[in-house]
């Protein structure tokens, strides 16, 4: 990996986190899509040999401490997500943008899942699940796959 | 996650890594700071003038009621010396400000742009210019999380100002709205009581507003009174805090005191 490329996913990475931190208006808020997981599909589906679980670990802390949640909660739900990822990456390449688009939310809608389980069992009785960030993440993700497929395109990155 | 649910020991932790998500924190508030800074900036003279005349009135009015608050203050020590209790009267706080609303529609969580380096701790009271606003119950170096005290999650122990009644508040989840749990039917609370903190469970500083009653209802057949109030905060509209740096009060938990048991 070029040092290029090191400095393109660690910008990736601050402009997810920036995201994920961005105050919205209320009734936007049910709707934020899981940006960093978005990015991490990103790079996973871009880069499967290099991009592999030990990102769960980083990513998986900064995000616990970002949204204050216990320790390892985020590295739990993102590890089980990009081994998901990976299993079905190879099929994935073959997959036309919809059908893409489609098991991407799928597996973000799992994800979601693994979370308010985990949500349910370490929290009190008055944790609600959400779901709302699965539709905006289906939302958006055709988007940001296609300016990220623009930029690493534009960049010459392989 | 369990080690970090039962003990404190990965607290060091998640501070340092508190240092790597700062600038990115920081950088998403920058639309709100520039937008305050501008409707700040593009007030005009006849604005400022109005608002320079009605804080002039307002000093004038809290002035006199310090005075009257010096003597008590004084009258208080005296009384206290001849006790021989030592209590420190005078909390010292650090102004602060709301920085992002927790997203999650059902927790009531501020971010607030004061964190570790600035002296503040897990437990530590969070104040408005009209009450108690709730606790911090994060801390990263350079912002720190506060559950408000309308959170579900949250109880305050209270007293009834008028006659020392004391109680238990708990959050709702409605930001204007608390409840008072077990309160007999034959307590005597009624409709405009201010309940103030009561300085029980060494978490909260004493004698600060919390809530006024609103509701007090006996229902035929229940042991206990269903008792509202309204807290004195302004929950929803408050953007300056006062974090409360007083005695005995707000020590790290010694056991994850601050989250629900289960």
């Amino acid at each position: 990996m070029s040092s290029r490329a090191v400095i393109a996913t660690l910008m990736l990475f601050g402009a997810g986190f920036f995201l994920e931190h961005l105050p919205m208006p209320e009734i936007l808020s049910w709707f934020q899509p899981p940006w960093m997981l978005l990015i991490v599909t990103l790079l996973v589906l871009h880069s499967p040999h290099k991009v592999g679980v030990w990102l769960a670990l980083p990513v998986g802390l900064l995000l616990d401490v970002e949204h204050h949640q216990v320790l390892g909660f985020h590295v739990l739900t993102i590890t089980v997500y990009i081994t998901l990822l990976q299993m079905f990456s190879r099929q994935l390449q073959r997959f036309n943008d919809l059908l893409l688009a489609l098991v991407v939310v799928g597996l973000v809608a799992v994800h979601q899942l693994v979370g308010n389980l985990g949500l349910w069992f370490i929290s009190s009785d008055n944790y609600v699940p959400l779901w709302l960030p699965v539709l905006g993440a289906a939302l958006i993700w055709i988007w940001l796959r296609t300016v990220f497929v623009v930029v690493v395109a534009k960049l010459g990155f392989k | 996650m369990w080690v970090d649910s039962n003990h404190s020991w990965l607290q060091t932790v998640r501070y340092q890594l508190g240092f790597i998500v700062a600038p990115t924190q920081a950088l998403a508030q920058l639309p709100n700071v520039l937008y305050n800074w501008f409707e700040e900036s593009s007030a005009n003279q006849q604005q400022l003038l109005i608002e320079n005349k009605q804080l002039t009135a307002r000093n004038l009015v809290l002035e006199l009621k310090m005075q009257r608050l010096s003597a008590l203050e004084a009258e208080n020590v005296n009384l206290r010396e001849l006790l021989n209790a030592s209590e420190q009267i005078d909390d010292r706080v650090l102004v602060t400000s709301v920085i992002a609303l927790d997203p999650d529609p059902f927790s009531q969580q501020v971010l607030i742009n004061k964190g570790g380096e600035d002296g503040v701790f897990i437990g530590q009271p969070v104040l408005d210019a009209h009450g108690l606003l709730g606790q911090v119950i994060d801390v990263l170096p350079y912002s720190a999380l506060v559950m408000m005290i309308a959170d579900a999650n949250h109880a305050i122990p209270v007293q009834v100002n008028r006659n020392g009644v004391r109680s238990i508040a708990v959050g709702t989840g409605a930001l204007d709205e608390l409840e008072l749990t077990h309160v007999s039917t034959t307590a005597d609370i009624v409709e405009g009581d201010l309940l103030v903190s009561s300085g029980l469970g060494e978490r909260y500083p004493r004698g600060y507003p919390v809530a006024t009653v609103t509701k007090v209802e006996n229902v035929p057949g229940q042991s206990f009174a269903v008792v509202k109030a309204k807290p004195s905060a302004h929950l929803d509209r408050s953007r300056y805090l006062l974090l409360v740096f007083n005695q005995g009060a707000g020590r790290v938990p010694s056991k994850d005191l601050w989250r629900p048991e289960k």
